[in-house]
């Protein structure tokens, strides 16, 4: 009995010093994710219209699950400074929207993926990385998702994908572009791009 | 598959394979001139510099911004107080990679880009019609395997024991349990996960720098290191092209395509994807690759 109650208060000690693997923001992803493949395999979504209102259920669910204004200042840096309050809007806007047409494609052709959760890492205060694994029938791709807590909300404000941070991505190519160019520059190209889908 | 080893293949390497093996030695004998110009690069990030001030510069329409916060768009203006310290975490972040010979290696993606579309997508096409998922994938087993002592060599040049014994073994097993290499039975099997290592990233681990961003027609993105490191690995590959196993000329140009065929097989689609989610393809290839490098040579 004594040694029970001993395994059980080093077990209690243990679990207090070990860095704990599950976590708040890895259960708000999971949950969001398993929406999404819910939504994917619903069997009442079929054809072209099932793929347009999967498509509008996944855009929900992705606004929920990503801070967008937190994805674009990071995106823009030092950059955001120049954009005016009403360009600032339009960019979050636009950016959502190019992500959004980009990946929400991707995402509706996906059938039989496998998602495994790894883990939570602390990566400062505020943020934790949920690290998980992305498993299909040739490949497993390991995808991170950066997350800030605010208002007791876990929101997602970088996605590394084998290793590649989305917003360092889009950074490296949005400075470029502003380096020579005012921000109605990259708005106007992004516009387009946007429009053009 | 026939693969003859002898001993007396430094003796000849077919004129083909020399000529192959071009952009290897091309790097090479102008690496003095990449060195030059890498030293322009810091010319290039003082330029980054000058904008610098613009940290100064916020402070005003800061201030101005908090005024318009009542009227606007509430969801986007409660987050502008901790701009400051988003821009100092991303800053840090940043990885980038000395680019001065940017419009040749923009010539060269383009290249690849057609290359893609007008033969290599074209084939995968035609060929995973033909070819079940299955064989496709043990097909880039082969190809894995056949790459094993670029692995074995470079997690002991880092001094990686575990990582060396456990690609050592994942050869061993696939070899023989796994046919030649076509069953990753190592993985499927026993668990033993392979731990990527080449020439490029040992470099990196004795912190060498990339030098420059290089873009090779067929090969794709490179730097300097990292090509020297690929003709290296060359060396240590069953099927490089300086490889110890003499292969005649048909047989590995039918082999590469093959390998290369098969890989795209696998991921058609990925590059569009990424390409339409791209405002500028180039610069998204070129630092995708230099944070996949980084985290590369940082594992």
């Amino acid at each position: 009995m004594k040694i029970v109650i001993v395994l059980l208060a080093a077990y209690s000690l243990l679990g207090f010093a070990i860095p704990s693997f599950a976590g708040p923001a890895l259960d708000t992803v999971k949950g969001e994710v398993d929406g999404v493949l819910k939504v994917l395999k619903d069997p009442a979504l079929k054809g072209e219209t099932g793929k347009k209102a999967k498509q509008e259920q996944i855009r929900k669910i992705s606004q929920k699950m990503f801070d967008f204004v937190e994805l674009s200042k990071r995106t823009l840096g030092i950059n955001w400074n120049k954009f005016s309050m009403p360009q600032r809007q339009e960019f979050v806007d636009l950016y959502k929207g190019l992500l959004e047409d980009a990946y929400v494609d991707k995402i509706t052709s996906y059938t039989d993926e496998k998602i495994d959760y790894i883990k939570e890492v602390q990566l400062s205060e505020s943020a934790v990385e949920v690290q998980s694994i992305v498993v299909t029938k040739s490949a497993a791709i390991p995808v991170y998702y950066r997350m800030l807590n605010k208002d007791g909300q876990w929101r997602v404000y970088d996605v590394v994908i084998e290793g590649v941070s989305l917003v360092n991505n889009y950074r490296s190519q949005f400075r470029d572009i502003l380096a020579n160019n005012p921000p109605e520059y990259l708005l106007d190209t992004l516009r387009k791009k946007v429009q053009k889908r | 598959m026939m693969l003859k080893v002898s001993g007396e293949t430094w003796k000849g390497v077919p004129p083909m394979r020399a000529i192959l093996a071009m952009p290897i030695i091309i790097a090479l004998i102008i690496f003095p001139v990449f060195l030059y110009a890498e030293s322009t690069v810091p010319q290039d990030e003082g330029q980054n510099d000058s904008q610098l001030p613009l940290t100064i510069v916020q402070a005003q329409p800061e201030s101005s911004t908090e005024e318009t916060v009542k009227d606007s768009d509430a969801d986007v203006l409660v987050d502008l107080e901790d701009l400051e310290a988003g821009e100092e975490m991303s800053e840090e972040e940043t990885v980038g990679i000395a680019d001065p010979l940017q419009p040749w290696n923009r010539m060269w993606y383009h290249f690849n880009d057609k290359a893609y579309f007008w033969m290599f997508k074209p084939m995968a096409q035609g060929y995973r019609v033909v070819v079940p998922e299955g064989f496709r994938v043990c097909f880039r087993n082969f190809y894995t395997n056949a790459t094993a002592p670029v692995r074995i060599f470079n997690n002991l040049f880092q001094l990686k024991i575990e990582y060396f014994f456990k690609e050592l073994v994942r050869f061993l097993i696939n070899t023989t349990i796994g046919f030649v290499g076509f069953r990753d039975c190592a993985k499927d099997c026993y668990g033993i996960q392979p731990h990527q290592e080449d020439f490029g990233q040992t470099l990196g681990h004795y912190g060498v720098g990339h030098g420059i961003y290089l873009v090779w027609p067929f090969l794709g993105p490179s730097s300097v290191r990292d090509t020297i490191g690929t003709g290296a690995d060359s060396f240590l590959s069953f099927t490089g092209i300086l490889s110890p196993v003499d292969l005649e000329v048909p047989v590995w140009v039918g082999l590469k395509t093959h390998e290369l065929v098969n890989d795209t097989s696998l991921r058609i689609g990925d590059y569009e994807i990424f390409k339409e989610a791209a405002i500028d393809p180039y610069i998204s290839i070129r630092d995708g690759y230099a944070q996949r490098r980084k985290k590369a040579v940082q594992e």
